[in-house]
Formats: C-alpha cells, sequence, structure tokens
C-alpha cells in the first residue's frame, strides 16, 4: 500500500507532442513510451503552472499521476532527446572551483531533487551513467566502485550520485531496479534521471560528449566530479578507470577528513595546481612536475656547488 | 513538364488541410460494425463521436464506461442524435460482430446510437497504434484470457476533429459537459 501510494504522489519526466491546448490550464498531449510505467497514450492533462503551449509543440514535462485529470508540471518546449558533442558556449561550464549548476532532475522514487541544492553539506562524488550500458568496463564498473564507496563513506559527510545519459529510457522505474541491482542505499547513493531537455543541458555543462551509437547504446565521455561540502567542484578525474581507494583518499581530504597530513598537503597542492591551470587536470600536474623538477635541478646545483667550493678551495 | 508537376500539385493540395489542421484531426479508420456493416469513422462527419476501446468478457470497467456513455448523450435529449458511441474492441479474435451486437444491445436507449466496432487483428492493431491505446492478452487461471488495456474516450467534434480525451474516472456530467462543447 505504501509503494501504491508513493507511485501515486512521485513524478515522471515525459517527452510528448501538444495535440491540442484549450487554454493555458489543460492541453491534450500525446505522450512518448515511459519504459516499465507507461505506454505512449493521448490523453488530457492539466497544465501546472499554466502554461500557453500551442497544438504541434514538442515537449518536456514532469507528469504527476495523483490528480485527476493527471498533471503535466513544468512543461516547457522541447526536441527529442539528441546528445551529442557538448555545446558549452551556450552554457557555464562547470570546473574545478564552480559551484553545481541549479537543475530540477527526479531520483529513483519520483521525487524532485534540486542538483545544486540537495547535496550541500556534504561532499558529492558525481558521475554519469545509463542503465543499459553494455560495456563491463564502463557503467557497470563505475556503479560497482559505487557500491564499493558507499560501505566506505560516511553518510553524514559524503553523498554518491548518479545521473542517467539516457533519460528517455532511465525513467524512476528502471533506475530503482538498477539500484536494487547494485544494492544502492537511499541514503547514501541516489540515482538521478530528468526531462532530456535538462539531462542534454547537464552534459553541456559539464562538457560530457555523448553519441548515440544504437537504440540502447552510447558512446560518452566518463568523467567522476567531487564537490565539496560548500558545493564548489573540488576534483575532475577524466576516465571511468579511477581507483576507488585513490577516490576515497581524495573525497576524505576535500572533506577536511585525511588521516595523513602528507597526503592531505599533497592533493591540496593538486588542487591548487589545477585551479590555477583553469580547470584542466593535465596542465595543473604538468605545472607541479615542472616546479618539481626546477625546484630539484636548482637544489642539486646548488649543492654540487657547495661541495665543489669545498673540494677546491677558491684561489683568494 | 506541366504533367510531370502534377502529381506534386496534388501532394501539395492534399497536404495544405492536413498541416493547416495542426495535427488535431483524429486519425481515419475503417472496421466492422456490430450490423457487419462497413463503418468508417471520416464517414461519420456531422455527428459528434464518443469513441472508446474494451472488450465484451471485460469484467467492470467496459460495460461502466459504455453505460456511462450512453448516460450522458441520452442527458442531451433531442441533441442526442447528433452523437454516436463507438465501441472498438481490443478482442476481435473473441468479439465477432453477433457478440458485439448483443454487447451494445444491453446499454440501449431510446435516441442513443451504438455501434460496437471490430476487424482483423491487424486492422484493431493499426486503429490501437493511430489512437496511441495500448493492450495485452493477459491469460486466466481458468485457461481463458483478459485483455488489460488503457481506456481512454476520445471526444470527436462533428469537423472530425479530436476535441477532448476523456478516461473512465470521469463522471457523466462531465462527458455532457464534453459534448456540449464538442456540438457547439
Amino acid at each position: 500500500m505504501i509503494g501504491v501510494l508513493a507511485a501515486l504522489l512521485s513524478l515522471v519526466p515525459i517527452h510528448g507532442v501538444v495535440l491540442d491546448a484549450r487554454n493555458d490550464a489543460a492541453a491534450i498531449v500525446r505522450t512518448d513510451t515511459v519504459p516499465h510505467t507507461m505506454p505512449s497514450q493521448i490523453r488530457r492533462y492539466a497544465l501546472e503552472p499554466p502554461t500557453r503551449l500551442r497544438a504541434g509543440t514538442s515537449i518536456d514535462a514532469f507528469l504527476d499521476e495523483s490528480t485527476h485529470p493527471p498533471t503535466l508540471r513544468d512543461a516547457v518546449p522541447a526536441g527529442v532527446f539528441a546528445p551529442g558533442l557538448p555545446n558549452p558556449g551556450r552554457v557555464v561550464p562547470v570546473e574545478i572551483g564552480s559551484t553545481l549548476p541549479a537543475a530540477t532532475l527526479i531520483d529513483s522514487q519520483g521525487r524532485r531533487v534540486r542538483l545544486d541544492r540537495a547535496f550541500a553539506g556534504k561532499t558529492l562524488l558525481l558521475s554519469f551513467v545509463f542503465t543499459r550500458c553494455p560495456d563491463r568496463t564502463l557503467c557497470p564498473a563505475i556503479s560497482g566502485k559505487y557500491a564499493y564507496l558507499q560501505d566506505r563513506l560516511d553518510p553524514k559527510h559524503f553523498a554518491l550520485a548518479e545521473i542517467t545519459l539516457d533519460p528517455p529510457y532511465d525513467s524512476p522505474a528502471i533506475l530503482r531496479a538498477y539500484a536494487a541491482g547494485y544494492g544502492a542505499r537511499s541514503e547514501s547513493w541516489t540515482l538521478l534521471t530528468g526531462t532530456g531537455s535538462t539531462v542534454q543541458r547537464l552534459l553541456d555543462e559539464f562538457r560530457i560528449s555523448s553519441m548515440r551509437l544504437s537504440t540502447d547504446n552510447f558512446l560518452h565521455d566518463d568523467k567522476l566530479f567531487i564537490v565539496a561540502a560548500d558545493g564548489r567542484v573540488a576534483s575532475v578525474v577524466e576516465t571511468a578507470s579511477w581507483d576507488p581507494g585513490s577516490a576515497i583518499a581524495q573525497a576524505r581530504s576535500i572533506a577536511g577528513l585525511a588521516n595523513n597530513p602528507f597526503e592531505r598537503f599533497k592533493l591540496a597542492l593538486i588542487a591548487e595546481a589545477i585551479a590555477i591551470c583553469g580547470g584542466s587536470e593535465f596542465a595543473g600536474i604538468a605545472l607541479l612536475e615542472l616546479t618539481l623538477f626546477t625546484f630539484l635541478t636548482v637544489v642539486s646545483f646548488l649543492g654540487m656547488w657547495a661541495v665543489a667550493r669545498v673540494i677546491w678551495p677558491s684561489r683568494t | 513538364m506541366v504533367r510531370a508537376l502534377a502529381p506534386l500539385v496534388l501532394l501539395a493540395v492534399t497536404l495544405v488541410p492536413v498541416a493547416c489542421s495542426g495535427g488535431r484531426s483524429a486519425p481515419d479508420f475503417a472496421l466492422r460494425s456490430d450490423r457487419s456493416a462497413p463503418w468508417q469513422l471520416s464517414a461519420q462527419r456531422g455527428k459528434a463521436v464518443l469513441l472508446t476501446f474494451g472488450f465484451t468478457h471485460c469484467a467492470d470497467t467496459c460495460p461502466a464506461i459504455v453505460a456511462r456513455l450512453a448516460h450522458a448523450t441520452a442527458a442531451l435529449g433531442r441533441r442526442a442524435g447528433n452523437v454516436e458511441i463507438a465501441f472498438v474492441t481490443v478482442d476481435p479474435s473473441r468479439d465477432t460482430p453477433p457478440v458485439l451486437h448483443r454487447f451494445v444491445n444491453r446499454f440501449a436507449q431510446p435516441g442513443v446510437d451504438i455501434v460496437g466496432l471490430t476487424g482483423t487483428p491487424s486492422q484493431i492493431a493499426a486503429a490501437e497504434t493511430a489512437y496511441h491505446v495500448w493492450s495485452e492478452k493477459v491469460h486466466a487461471h481458468n485457461g481463458g484470457y483478459d485483455v488489460a488495456h488503457s481506456a481512454p474516450i476520445f471526444v470527436i467534434d462533428p469537423n472530425g476533429r479530436l476535441h477532448d480525451v476523456l478516461d473512465d474516472e470521469d463522471n457523466e456530467g462531465t462527458v455532457v459537459a464534453a459534448l456540449r462543447r464538442a456540438l457547439g
């Protein structure tokens, strides 16, 4: 019964086409299929907030079945979800030091989650995956490592989140099944989907390329974002094959919980160097190594010079 | 040259009304009525059509919907003659014209026009696809089967346009109000 109530109160992101809009409070909409949730259908919906929609407009919205007629919330004109190369020109890109973008997503229970607010006060590890990913070394590997992190990071200080790259398929119901498959606990690990237009904008903002290879497969960038408790991105790991042990060390350091002061200093140094290089991990590490190389060269040269002075005292 | 262009002109002429209708025209389909006569939606222009989908072995929802639509139509009084209730089966293998005829007669009221519609499985599937109606056979324990289906009620105005979509939770008053608006 609780399950039924939860289902009734939950929101489902949908895409559809307006067939007729009598006024700004109601419209007849043909919605696309939502996997494991509902077939494609034509129904009359209440619009909340009232929205002027023209017949023939393609829209994204959140479906709320708890009312009669059902309600489409926050309906906006939007094309069909079509990922591709990120278009950072249209948006403010997320880089080291920037705050998370404001975006309303839906978790596996159908609840709204504001990306920029929901995880405030916790160190967040954020990745992008899709549930039909067939390559065991990519998304399933990331979720497998999340399962490992979940057992080692205290949910009081840390949060894990995965955003789907395939919102038309990855409905809240699909995410619920995926989460159960990895033993995800809702207090520490959040799976997020959203409308196609919202996710497409996030891919632009987080600069993630995603190419549709077939109806059910994508070729995409893998990035792990570690976001500090103040909501600022502290680290970006640009691979799916990150080491969970290092991720834990890095997350604990960002949270100010690293127990080894040298490790904390090293990670702070790396983060600072990356920030100086405009968020580029490669350039940051190159800068650090160049500095270290210069430092060692100068020190050894001075050392040798001092030794030479001792061995061959000056003629003066 | 003119002859080569003729099909293009013809195409343009046929496409213009389609484009101008803004996708609101109710998709046309042709089936067989419970009196075994051909029945086409576009031939019903001039009348409002209440189009719904169901099956005669349906225990509660389908008869309740047809009964509600019949009452709502009767409530229009003398304008009831401008309305036709069309019940499309989602179970064409069992719902032959005679079976449908007995079913729709259960809801007969003076002045209320109800037609039961059936066809080949592919014709029914085409009508379901056109209206995005979903149906699926569900096997029952006694060896028989039920057909789970969505049950929208399409209100089509006398010009053949999709005017409103109701469902099984809408009461008789809502149906009457929708019909009055559709009839103008």
